[in-house]
């Protein structure tokens, strides 16, 4: 079986096993999945995107972009094994304590993830192919502004006017609604530049990319929202969106391996 | 599948098609011609060379360098 048909299996059987067990199971078998879900997400999805950098056999644009990618999600996958160590084996009331080793490992992340994504936009740019639809851009541009409006409104002014928070935990805070922004922006823009050119086996990798790094937002300003308000607790179906949004990007690494090889051999 | 009336247009086409499928191979190859300032139906034996060339230098972000050079040697090839 190919490894792409296969990752598609293993997402279909996690998501559906992450979808029961929060719907149906508590305590600390609900504390255990939540927890460990993500670093089996985040494992599959390093091994995805590892796959696709092996592929390229020069140190291209290519072979960059898709290195910063790989790094972004090594430091998540740390991070979400962290997180885990720490509320499982030490636990720790990861509701009280912010932030923990595992922040600073997913706002290194971001720098990666941005990076990664902006290079794979300049190497796009510089191939000369059409920027996208107008209306298409037009349409993306209005939500990226949308979004960044409620961004400032409901998480950003509240976390710069609250005087009980110190200015470490603010900047933390402040660093995953602002980042998620960006990597979005950077995600919405390449969807736009391949939306021209439909579903096909060269646009694939960057559309589940970027569909990836968009779940993985929804899930972070949300997530953001909640636990500002101290309303997020283990088992909430939001982490469904970074688990879906992890193995969406190991499919892209996956298929983009696949594309590469499919070149290789017509040699 | 694009039919050209243009014989290095659908050479062209036919060359790519096959690795990178047919909408990203149409798209790649109006975007060049589009840069060099020709359409796809005017493109002449001494374009081939230099659109081979647009064609590589584009296509080494989806397929990495080795992959674009392949199929930038077969475009010049029927040079």
């Amino acid at each position: 079986m190919k490894k792409p048909k296969l990752m598609w299996i293993v997402t279909g059987i996690i998501i559906l096993v992450n979808l029961l067990t929060y719907l149906w199971v508590k305590g600390k078998a609900l504390l255990y999945v939540s927890d460990l879900l993500p670093v089996v997400c985040a494992f599959l999805s390093l091994l995805g995107v590892l796959s696709a950098f092996r592929g390229f056999k020069t140190f291209d644009l290519a072979k960059i972009a898709w290195f910063l990618i790989f790094i972004g999600l090594l430091f998540n996958f740390i991070a979400e094994s962290t997180y885990g160590f720490m509320e499982i084996v030490v636990q720790t009331d990861m509701n009280e304590t912010f932030p923990t080793m595992a922040d600073l490992f997913w706002c290194a992340a971001y720098l990666a993830f941005f990076s990664g994504l902006a290079l794979m936009i300049v190497g796009y740019r510089r191939s000369g192919m059409p920027l996208g639809k107008l209306k298409t851009n037009i349409g993306l541009s209005l939500f990226f502004v949308i979004v960044s409006i409620i961004v400032i409104i409901f998480l950003c002014i509240p976390v710069i006017s609250d005087d009980e928070t110190d200015a470490f935990s603010k900047v933390v805070y402040l660093w995953y609604p602002i980042g998620d922004v960006l990597v979005v922006s950077m995600a919405l823009m390449l969807i736009s530049m391949m939306s021209q050119f439909g579903i096909g086996k060269i646009s694939l990798p960057w559309i589940l990319l970027a569909s990836g790094f968009l779940f993985f937002t929804i899930s972070d300003l949300l997530y953001s929202y909640l636990g500002w308000q101290e309303l997020y607790h283990n088992g909430n179906l939001i982490d469904l969106g970074w688990n879906v949004g992890y193995l969406l990007i190991g499919l892209a690494g996956l298929y983009q391996r696949q594309l590469v090889e499919s070149i290789q051999k017509k040699k | 599948m694009s039919q050209y009336q243009n014989i290095y247009a659908q050479k062209i086409y036919d060359i790519m098609a096959a690795y990178i499928g047919d909408i990203m191979s149409k798209g790649a190859l109006r975007a060049q011609c589009k840069i060099l300032g020709i359409s796809e139906e005017s493109i002449e034996a001494h374009n081939i060379p230099l659109l081979a060339e647009k064609l590589r230098k584009g296509l080494i972000i989806f397929v990495g360098s080795e992959g674009a050079n392949q199929i930038a040697t077969q475009i010049i090839q029927m040079y």
